[in-house]
């Protein structure tokens, strides 16, 4: 078991990183697609720039954050000898 | 070193198996498609695929029985990641929302995106802000989370109540589309199809619970991948001789706005507020273009139908049922990374196949005489998907008018590109599979709650046996309950889901956020924020279906985000003026935040098991 410093420190770097986290779904899931029509006037693999951002680019984004996040998280865990995986 | 932190044994031939169940339904779709050439009748052909892989789910019900609670409830909590990823995508991209979003996309285009962007950033907002603690409780439900975090029977009841009124829209919107899905192909009554199906659903689920219903899902959404990517490659291949269509329809779409103009298809209402912007779930013709962004709704109503549905994604009850079943809390942020990529698909795929679907329409059907319409659209009305009509001025010159129905848009693109018959078999097997794997999951989530934080919580000596009997009566009464209110008319899948999201959000987002991240929430400020945040959504949905005003311009689809503020100063308010938590309960949070080691409900039933706690 870890004393209660580690603990807590180990809390509030789980939280840093949960609020980056959120920041980042926030950014791509609202302010992406918000200013997406302004970007239609150039275009890539024949998409408005702006629909290909919103409709893919997005996503794309999105699973990429889920997974940084869940291995900077695992990380943090072993780090501080606070997994359970073998 | 307890029992619990060690990975328990799992079977080292799921992916063999699985591996033979996908070329057994390839060889099923081979088999047919050859059958089909040498005359075999449609009906046969459409039962059989619709058929046979409902027998093999059942099949897998009955096969994998269960009489331990803990693998009827969890699962056994074994599940490894990458299945238990394919069923948390299958409750979430499920048959209302499979059909109903391709459905949204042919008629609104790109301001359909909401939904698709809220399913995702919902998954992951679950992954980091809930799933790792809820998964270190351990509790077999929402509400037992609650009941664990405060020591509470009564927030553990009220959290139960509050739960099922959102789960039952949702399965009652599941049983809609397959209803709809399964009487296009079945030369049946309808409600009669709705039985049928109710009744395979049920066997699916009734005899092992959750983990019964782990391998089904799992199987189904094989099928839903499969059955919706196999034909769009192939049109893609088609179309733009390229086999990846979600990248490749960038041509489609500048071909297809060129249509809208030159048939002036798109032609500009202005925008509408978010409930009228949606299309409805009956026949209706398209006015929208596909490729523009806040023209069908506001800018602000597209926001809002965005964070509406990921808050209420974020706590879905049935992906918490799911938190549970994998074996340690990394496994459980891995299952959300497989889950996220396999929705992600989906939802990549959805809006490429509306757009080949709505090319393909404005190029050939639309804007032609009634009389010249090629064979497909008449095969399409025939099988009840459009509905055409002679232009009323002109009957022989003026075009034809063709109205759509939302959800049955899927099934269209087979029909259009002359596939054989079995390839539209095989989009509605996967519609079906889509329905059968979202509305077991809901009605397991609903039979946990009540026997878990209902029945359990009352009669504390209750033997295994009786709880695990408790579900399976559940899970019927539910079926039924469900199956009546599917059976009455003017049901909308696609709002019933966004309503049940609404519900959700507002009910439980606040309240779960901040018994997990806040030490000072209280058992009495839970209690307040729940009742606050359900009946403010609860009336702001009531109060807008009868006409009322908006307030601060939130529809009444989106009332969710009324309720989470509403929800949240109620519990911080009701925290402030309870006393403060003690420090056992403290204790516990700061043991919450600690990925490794057994789970608090694991270690209170080793504690309950020699009388030194009560019974989680």
């Amino acid at each position: 078991m870890i004393d209660e410093e580690q603990r807590k420190r180990h809390a509030s770097r789980s939280l840093r990183l949960v609020l980056i986290t959120l920041a980042l779904f926030g950014f791509l899931a609202l302010f992406v697609p918000l200013i997406a029509p302004s970007l239609n006037g150039s275009s890539f693999l024949r998409f408005p720039l702006g629909i290909f951002f919103a409709a893919q680019g997005t996503i794309f984004g999105i699973i990429a954050v889920i997974y940084w996040s869940a291995a900077r998280q695992d990380r943090l865990d072993r780090r501080y000898g606070l997994t359970s995986e073998l | 070193m307890s029992l619990n932190s060690s990975y328990p044994s799992v079977n080292p031939r799921l992916g063999t198996s699985f591996g033979i169940f996908t070329s057994a339904f390839a060889s099923l779709v081979l088999m047919l498609i050859i059958l089909e050439q040498l005359g075999l009748e449609r009906d046969w052909i459409s039962q059989l695929i619709i058929v046979l892989p409902m027998l093999f789910y059942a099949g897998i019900g009955l096969l994998v029985r269960t009489s331990s609670v803990e693998d009827f409830f969890i699962s056994g909590q074994r599940v490894p990641p990458l299945y238990n990823g394919f069923a948390l995508s299958a409750n979430l991209v499920s048959g209302a929302g499979l059909m109903g979003l391709i459905g949204a996309f042919f008629f609104i285009g790109y301001d359909a995106l909401p939904i698709a962007l809220g399913w995702c950033a919902g998954l992951g907002v679950m992954s980091v802000l809930f799933a790792p603690y809820l998964r270190k409780t351990g509790a077999y439900t929402l509400p037992g989370f609650f009941g664990i975090r405060f020591s509470s029977r009564i927030l553990r009841l009220v959290a139960a109540l509050a739960l099922l009124p959102p789960l039952l829209m949702l399965l009652a919107a599941e049983f809609r589309v397959g209803q709809m899905v399964g009487s296009v192909f079945l030369n049946l009554d309808r409600q009669f199809v709705l039985e049928v199906g109710v009744f395979f659903l049920v066997v699916t689920v009734v005899f092992g619970g959750m983990r019964s219903l782990t391998w089904t899902q799992c199987a189904q959404f094989i099928v839903v991948v499969l059955g919706i990517t196999v034909p769009l490659i192939a049109v893609s291949v088609m179309v733009t001789n390229l086999p990846l269509p979600q990248l490749a329809h960038g041509g489609v779409l500048n071909d297809l706005t060129q249509l809208e103009l030159a048939k002036s298809l798109g032609t500009d209402q202005g925008t509408l507020i978010l409930s009228k912007a949606l299309p409805g779930a009956s026949h209706q013709a398209l006015t929208r273009p596909f490729v523009e962004l806040f023209g069908a709704m506001s800018s602000g109503d597209f926001l809002a139908l965005t964070l509406c549905i990921a808050l209420g994604t974020a706590v879905l009850p049935t992906q918490i049922a799911r938190l549970s079943t994998p074996p340690t809390v990394s496994a459980v942020r891995k299952s959300f990374g497989w889950a996220a990529l396999l929705v992600g698909l989906m939802v990549l795929t959805i809006p490429a196949y509306a757009a080949f679907v709505k090319f393909q329409i404005a190029k050939e059907l639309l804007g032609v005489p009634l009389a010249q319409i090629p064979d497909w659209g008449n095969a399409l009305a025939q099988l009840g998907l459009i509905t055409l009509s002679a232009n009323q001025l002109d009957p022989a010159l003026g075009s034809a008018k063709v109205l759509f129905d939302r959800d049955s848009v899927a099934l269209m693109l087979p029909v259009i590109n002359g596939f054989p018959f079995v390839m539209i078999g095989v989009v509605g097997a996967a519609a079906v599979a889509a329905v059968m794997a979202a509305a077991g999951g809901q009605l397991v989530a609903m039979a946990n709650v009540l026997s878990n934080d209902v029945y359990y919580l009352f009669n504390r000596s209750a033997s295994s046996g009786r709880r695990l009997l408790v579900a399976r009566l559940a899970m019927i009464g539910f079926a039924v309950l469900a199956f009546s209110i599917a059976s009455s008319d003017g049901v909308d899948p696609l709002r019933l889901m966004i309503w049940a999201a609404s519900l959700c959000a507002g009910t439980f987002f606040a309240p779960l956020a901040m018994a997990i991240w806040w030490r000072g929430l209280t058992s009495f400020g839970a209690l307040c924020g729940m009742a606050a945040g359900f009946a403010a959504t609860a009336a702001y949905i009531a109060a807008s279906a009868s006409g009322a005003y908006p307030w601060f311009g939130v529809d009444g689809l989106t009332a969710g985000l009324l309720g989470v503020p509403a929800s949240a100063l109620a519990a911080f308010t009701g925290s402030l003026l309870s006393p403060s938590p003690d420090a056992a309960t403290l204790e516990l949070v700061d043991e919450m935040r600690i990925p490794s080691g057994e789970t608090v409900h694991g270690r209170l039933a080793r504690l309950a098991a020699r009388g030194k706690a009560p019974k989680p």
